[in-house]
Formats: C-alpha cells, sequence, structure tokens
C-alpha cells in the first residue's frame, strides 16, 4: 500500500491522532475501573460511557484533515473505499435484521459493526490501489 | 481522456517523482495520468498545463469527442 494512501500518512496527524486513541482508551479504563457494578443510568456511569467520546472524536476529526492533505488521487481511493464500507455495512445490517426476524439468528450488539466497516474499508482501499496502479 | 504527460515529460527528462513534486501530487497519480487510468481534476490539468507552457487541449484529448 501506498505511503499516501494510508489515512494517516502525514506525521504530525498520526502524532495527534495516536495522542488522542490513547487518552481514548485511558477513559476507558479509568472509566471501567472507577465505577462500579452492575451498569445502570446514573450520572456517574453516563459520565464515564461518554467522557470517551471527547478523545475519540478529537482522533476521527485528525482522519479528517488527513484526508484534505492528500491529493486528489488518494483523496477519490479513500471516499470510494468509505464508499463501500458504508454501502456494504448498510447491505449487511439490513440482512442481519431481516435474519433475525425470519429465521431468528441471535441478536449482535452494535459494537460489532466496526468489523464490517473497518472491514469493508479495507477491501476498498486495496481495490483502489490496484485499480490506479 | 488520453494525454501526452508522458511524452511531454520525457523532453524535459523528468521522473515521474520529479513531475509529482513539482505538481504537488503523489507519483501514483503521475503514473495513474500517463496510463490513462485516471482523469485529472481540472485544477490539476490546468497546473499541469502551464508546467509545460501548453494549453490542456494540447495535452488532453477527449477520445469521444476529438477536435477536428
Amino acid at each position: 500500500m501506498s505511503n499516501m494512501t494510508n489515512l494517516l500518512c502525514f506525521p504530525h496527524l498520526r502524532r495527534r491522532y495516536w495522542l488522542w486513541m490513547g487518552a481514548y482508551v485511558v477513559a476507558i479504563m479509568a472509566g471501567a475501573l472507577l465505577i462500579s457494578k452492575p451498569p445502570r443510568p446514573d450520572a456517574a456511569h453516563l459520565a464515564a460511557g461518554i467522557i470517551p467520546l471527547v478523545p475519540l472524536f478529537l482522533a476521527l476529526a485528525e482522519t479528517f484533515r488527513s484526508v484534505r492533505a492528500m491529493d486528489e488521487l488518494q483523496r477519490r481511493i479513500q471516499i470510494d473505499a468509505l464508499l463501500l464500507s458504508l454501502v456494504g455495512t448498510i447491505a449487511i445490517v439490513l440482512g442481519v435484521g431481516i435474519l433475525q426476524f425470519m429465521a431468528g439468528i441471535p441478536l449482535f450488539g452494535v459494537f460489532w459493526l466496526w468489523l464490517p466497516i473497518c472491514g469493508l474499508y479495507a477491501v476498498g482501499v486495496f481495490l483502489g490501489q490496484r485499480r490506479y496502479s | 481522456m488520453k494525454n501526452s504527460l508522458r511524452v511531454l515529460r520525457a523532453e524535459r527528462e523528468w521522473s515521474q517523482a520529479d513531475l509529482a513534486e513539482q505538481l504537488g501530487v503523489s507519483r501514483q497519480t503521475i503514473n495513474a495520468l500517463e496510463v490513462g487510468k485516471y482523469d485529472p481534476s481540472l485544477a490539476l490539468a490546468f497546473k499541469i498545463a502551464r508546467m509545460f507552457e501548453r494549453t490542456i487541449h494540447d495535452i488532453f484529448t477527449d477520445e469521444e469527442h476529438p477536435r477536428a
């Protein structure tokens, strides 16, 4: 994979990205250690769930900056890959939903959506790279 | 769309990396342009034309509607 095609191909953006992702992991771990079980919807538990989203959004903002800094072909490859990821994930969610409704297959947590999103994005980048190389 | 980018670049003895650096794009973009796998944006086409001191029509040819 070309270095330019990596979403976080620029060192200063990569540094900030990993800084915010590190803060996200620390916030998750701190929340898990400090908050008592079982889960319940009180202020402390809600805060422990919401606070980690701040560094996560900041990390995601770095990916936008990185894409904007790419040249037009690299941006096209990224956008095509993200489109494949979006459309593919919608198809998978609808397919699984119908299977749950019709065939009663087990329910999956929303957490597992990262699998088709990231998997299809990686496939999209690979196909884009191959198409334009 | 066809283009004469490879010929123009060769005339100046520039590598793909040289041209990419001058245009502010990746070498992969130059290669994709030269082999006709990618059509540039209007902004990039103007930049290329300025760099080679030609018009866009001199460098890029619309295969479906070639100029007479």
